[in-house]
């Protein structure tokens, strides 16, 4: 007796420990499961909070595009590419295979998810000139990558001095007042450092709920003349320096206004901007709150100063944590939840405000996130995004290549379902945090932001995605040879392509069971859901699959059928 | 009751869900936008079968030119002083005269302009009359002077110059409230019925998901120029024993009953899609392909999937149908001079493409396309780019569109003028109700239901008006 209890128990952790993973990970395999399952929840969090950043996506990015390159030259001749045709630069597509190659099979598991659900909110994307830098897309990663448990005022900081940020928001090359040419600092960087990554439009309450005025009406954070004063901060910054990858520019001393400043394809994106103070806006600037930046200070301690003063709002709290808890954990956090983890940012127990270790710990351990059947409504947590459905599908079933590269371009993924790693659309991410689709969602008030890209076209797409994946065994698209189609970038097609770099699951497991469906759909729903399926979905799942001979097969469409049931798109 | 009463509660209970704006809807205004589809057939559409007029259908095409065009620059003054204030203004973004393409117009002052000079196609749409612009549009509350601005009395509209919120106000029209819902998805609430196929929706989108085509019940059915339009379940097209098997369980998954609003949201969109899915790719496969050419840009690529679904309009059952164009991008805060340049150009061909194969089809006085954008920008530079502002210019076009002409009031250029609210700013001089009401007007809404489709319109316009609100339109 006292065995089958504990079996239960072990069973019990284990899907307690599954449930957690799909919103701690990028994707975990049954052999991670075990593990949380063993340690418990909490002493695995602290270990993995403690593990330091060693996944170095610029690295990578460079490794991969130092493979790229000679063979380029072999193919096409160093004159050829040196001098003619379109330029042959480490593109977008090299940082975005490196983002495959480093997390399919990381074991810091929730400093990559972190590190994903952050590029979300403070957003760049490829999806604009910054597409010519993939080591500086790549950098950028590393930078919230590496600041994923850091203190959130130097990730504000270092993401303000980042050139990839600077090209995207414009606030590179951007100079001090000309009154006689009628030209004023640009604004984009400062409204959207304001409005996107810190304190949000709107005074907020500790839980997250508006302020009113003695009218009942929200009332703003800031104005225009606001902008304009924060728009005078972020003026001066320049690149750090020249890069040509055919030509050594290092000794080449940056000027303001070079037309080498102009585009992310000549400038060295991996390091911080550079102030040119002549170029700095002088006089005082006024920030939010009564706060006067005094006039002489020099670029870097004016944008210390604002990075302090938006720092300190009480909006941070709230506002940050609120889109952290969307992100990882649910749509529709109740306000209580918001509190305990804005509460957290203020002061992390220790007298520390900004701690995001503290915070994230908050946000994945409270009770609104461990407990599936907690009695708020709706049950279900969130939508889970395209993307988070393919990491776990390469990584709960460690998928892996003969030649040890995983160099996912995701192109056709990105095609599919507007999904990708970097890859939105604006600085507006790929979905509003305040979207609600029509129908019973919106009608109970409710928000569901990643329901704005499931339309009728991504959500078939999806639908066929798993196709390719499970029954074609295409899961991700790797090239490692240049060829005669392109001169600047990797060759897709067939006699181009290695059989080593075929990606492969390891299903031997799933084989094993799958004379048994039952038996096979209990294993997809711990390893994938942590026990959301419903009787009826593992039924249809049992009775479809039954019908088919083949162990092999059988586990393919057992794991095609799970990844489209809304039992497994839908966190619980 | 009789068959109109029926109509009536119809409508009225599908408006009234999760709406508590409608108050001012009466029961039978509600039913003359019905009538205007074409009097009795439109009734009888709902519920028995109804006759196709060929006259009677309508489209709006919709771009969004999503970030902010500096629209300054794409219409530009062309007589000397007002040219020299451009010039003063826009300082280092100016365009030179010399560059511009002029066109074929002078206002009551007698004041020419001229195109962008990447715009040829536009130049000669517009000087042949299927074109025109309205110039200083931009979401308002209620009219505003710029005294009444600089003294702070006026009401503005919420998130005034930030992208999220003005480029969601563009599409709702309700610049003092945060709605997610658009006047394109209010129309097709009370337009939707009209068409004779009821599953797929009125609103198409080449876009995905977007604020101006969803209403109360009505929402957008999104397909995609790279797949040729719509897309359907792969393994419900083979024909393999595993094809069948796996066809059998994606049914089943996608039949159960879902109690929870997220999971049954997720499975209604894929059954809608799936089951729209056939109609759609029948209709299209029935229409031989327009020999109109097209350029190889997504631009392009969307306005030939936009005209070759109107080409099928007849096979899909559809006498009004509204399509939704996310042309994006045009945030220049930086190199706003060669970079506009590249788009207003792919823009201009792409206008002209899709005219023509409009005309091709012979439908030119059925098809009214308009532009967007999320606001104007600062006349002054920040060095080699612009930022946000307010005002701005639009372009309308197609046959039923009075073209050769600029409509509205072009403002005063000169920062610190007479329409510069500082910042180098421009106040709008017209209402995007007031432009959307001209075209509403014109794709069928009645007077009476104006009001339900731009609820702020009354305080631009009296919607009983025998007048148009602009009069870009024929009647």
């Amino acid at each position: 007796m006292t065995r089958s209890i504990d079996t239960i128990n072990k069973n019990a952790r284990e899907y307690q420990a599954a449930r957690f993973l799909t919103y701690a990970s990028l994707g975990a395999d049954y052999k991670t499961i075990k593990e949380v399952a063993r340690q418990g929840i909490p002493n695995w969090l602290e270990d993995q909070l403690k593990l330091p950043a060693t996944s170095g996506f610029k690295d990578t990015t460079w490794e991969i595009w130092e493979h790229f390159w000679p063979q380029y030259i072999k193919l096409y001749g160093r004159d050829f590419i040196v001098n003619h045709g379109e330029a042959v630069l480490p593109y977008w597509f090299y940082w975005k295979m490196a983002w495959w190659h480093n997390i399919i099979k990381s074991e810091d598991h929730v400093r990559q998810r972190v590190a994903q659900a952050y590029s979300q909110i403070f957003v760049i994307s490829e999806k604009s000139n910054l597409q010519l830098s993939g080591p500086g897309l790549a950098d950028y990663y590393d930078l919230l990558y590496t600041h994923a448990f850091g203190n959130y005022k130097d990730l504000l900081y270092a993401i303000s001095l980042h050139p990839m940020m600077g090209f995207y928001l414009s606030h590179i090359n951007n100079p001090k007042s000309d009154h006689k040419r009628n030209i004023h600092p640009d604004e984009n960087y400062a409204r959207e450092i304001m409005q996107l990554f810190s304190i949000g439009l709107y005074e907020l309450n500790l839980d997250g709920t508006h302020k009113r005025d003695a009218q009942g009406n929200a009332i703003p954070t800031y104005n225009n003349d606001d902008i304009k004063e924060f728009a005078k901060v972020f003026t001066g910054l320049g690149p750090s320096g020249y890069y040509w990858p055919w030509e050594d520019y290092s000794w080449v001393k940056t000027e303001w206004n070079s037309e080498y400043n102009k585009t992310p394809a000549t400038t060295i994106n991996w390091k911080p901007m550079i102030p040119f103070e002549e170029w700095h806006e002088p006089g005082p600037k006024k920030l939010l709150n009564g706060k006067v930046i005094p006039a002489g200070q020099s670029t870097l301690e004016d944008i210390r100063d604002a990075i302090e003063n938006l720092f300190n709002h009480p909006n941070v709290g709230p506002f940050i944590g609120h889109q952290l808890i969307q992100r990882l954990v649910k749509s529709n956090p109740t306000p209580a939840y918001i509190e305990r983890v804005a509460t957290t940012f203020n002061d992390n127990g220790e007298g520390i405000r900004g701690d995001m270790s503290a915070v994230i710990r908050a946000i994945l351990t409270d009770p609104e996130a461990l407990n599936p059947s907690s009695s708020d409504l709706p049950k279900a947590k969130k939508l889970k995004e395209p993307l988070l459905r393919y990491t776990q599908a390469m990584r709960a079933f460690n998928a892996t290549n003969q030649s040890g590269r995983m160099w996912n371009w995701g192109y056709l993924f990105d095609e599919a379902v507007s999904q990708g790693i970097l890859a939105a659309p604006s600085v507006f991410n790929f979905y509003l945090p305040n979207f609600s689709p029509n129908g019973p969602i919106s009608d109970q008030g409710l928000i569901a932001p990643e329901f704005q890209i499931h339309t009728s076209a991504t959500s078939i797409n999806y639908i066929n995605l798993a196709h390719d994946w499970f029954i074609k065994e295409y899961y991700m698209e790797v090239a490692t040879s240049a060829g005669n189609s392109s001169h600047n970038a990797p060759s897709f097609e067939e006699k181009d392509l290695d059989p080593k770099d075929y990606v492969y699951l390891n299903l031997n497991a799933e084989i094993a069971l799958a004379r048994d469906p039952k038996a096979l759909v209990d294993r997809l729903d711990l390893i994938l859901t942590g026990g959301a399926f419903s009787e009826a979905t593992k039924e249809n799942i049992i009775q479809a699959i039954r019908e088919i001979p083949g162990p092999r097969d059988r586990v393919k469409a057992a794991l095609y059928l799970a990844f489209i049931a809304p039992d497994y798109t839908v966190q619980q | 009751m009789n068959k109109s009463n029926k109509v009536k509660s119809n409508l009225t209970r599908r408006q009234f869900v999760g709406s508590a704006s409608c108050a001012a809807i009466g029961s039978t205004t509600l039913l003359s936008s019905l009538l205007n589809l074409g009097t009795s057939n439109a009734l009888a559409g709902l519920h028995s079968q109804s006759t196709e007029v060929e006259g009677e259908y309508k489209a709006l095409v919709c771009i969004l030119l999503a970030g902010g065009n500096d629209s300054f620059n794409m219409l530009v003054p062309n007589s000397k002083e007002p040219y020299q204030e451009y010039r003063k203004s826009r300082s280092n973004l100016a365009l030179t005269q010399s560059s511009l393409l002029p066109l074929q117009f002078s206002d009551p002052g007698g004041r020419e302009y001229a195109v962008h000079p990447s715009m040829p196609e536009v130049q000669h749409l517009f000087n042949t009359h299927k074109l025109a612009f309205i110039a200083n549009v931009g979401t308002l509350v209620e009219p505003v002077s710029k005294a009444k601005y600089l003294a702070g009395s006026a009401k503005l509209p919420i998130g005034l110059l930030s992208h999220a919120d003005q480029i969601q106000q563009w599409q709702t029209s309700l610049p003092d409230s945060r709605s997610a819902k658009g006047w394109g998805g209010r129309i097709a609430d009370l337009l939707e019925q009209g068409n004779k196929n009821q599953n797929i929706s009125m609103n198409i989108s080449l876009s995905g998901t977007n604020v101006f085509q969803v209403g109360s019940s009505a929402t957008e059915y999104a397909i995609r120029a790279a797949a040729g339009g719509s897309v359907g379940i792969r393994v419900y097209e083979g024909n393999s024993q595993l094809d069948r098997v796996l066809r059998k369980g994606t049914e089943s998954l996608l039949a159960q009953q879902y109690q929870d609003i997220f999971k049954s949201t997720f499975q209604q969109k894929i059954l809608h899609a799936q089951a729209n899915h056939g109609v759609f790719s029948h209709a299209l496969a029935s229409v031989a392909p327009l020999q109109s050419p097209f350029s190889a840009n997504d631009l392009s690529a969307d306005l030939a999937l936009v005209a070759q679904t109107i080409a099928a309009r007849k096979a899909l059952g559809m006498k009004r149908q509204t399509f939704f164009i996310n042309y994006g991008g045009w945030d220049h805060h930086d190199s706003v001079l060669e970079n506009q340049a590249q788009m207003l150009s792919i823009l201009s061909k792409a206008l002209q493409e899709f005219q023509s194969a409009i005309d091709e089809l012979g439908i030119s006085q059925q098809v009214t396309t308009f532009t967007i954008s999320d606001f104007g920008r600062t006349l002054s530079s920040n060095g080699n780019g612009t930022d946000h502002a307010w005002g701005g210019n639009v372009m309308v076009m197609g046959g039923a569109v009075k073209g050769g002409n600029i409509y509205g009031k072009y403002p005063s250029l000169r920062l610190g003028g007479s329409d510069d609210i500082g910042g180098a700013i421009l106040l709008p001089s017209l209402s995007t109700d007031m432009y959307f009401a001209e075209l509403a007007r014109w794709f069928g809404v009645s007077k009476g239901d104006l009001s339900f489709v731009l609820p702020n319109i009354n305080r631009f316009y009296d919607p009983r008006s025998s007048s148009l609100p602009i009069g870009f339109m024929n009647d």
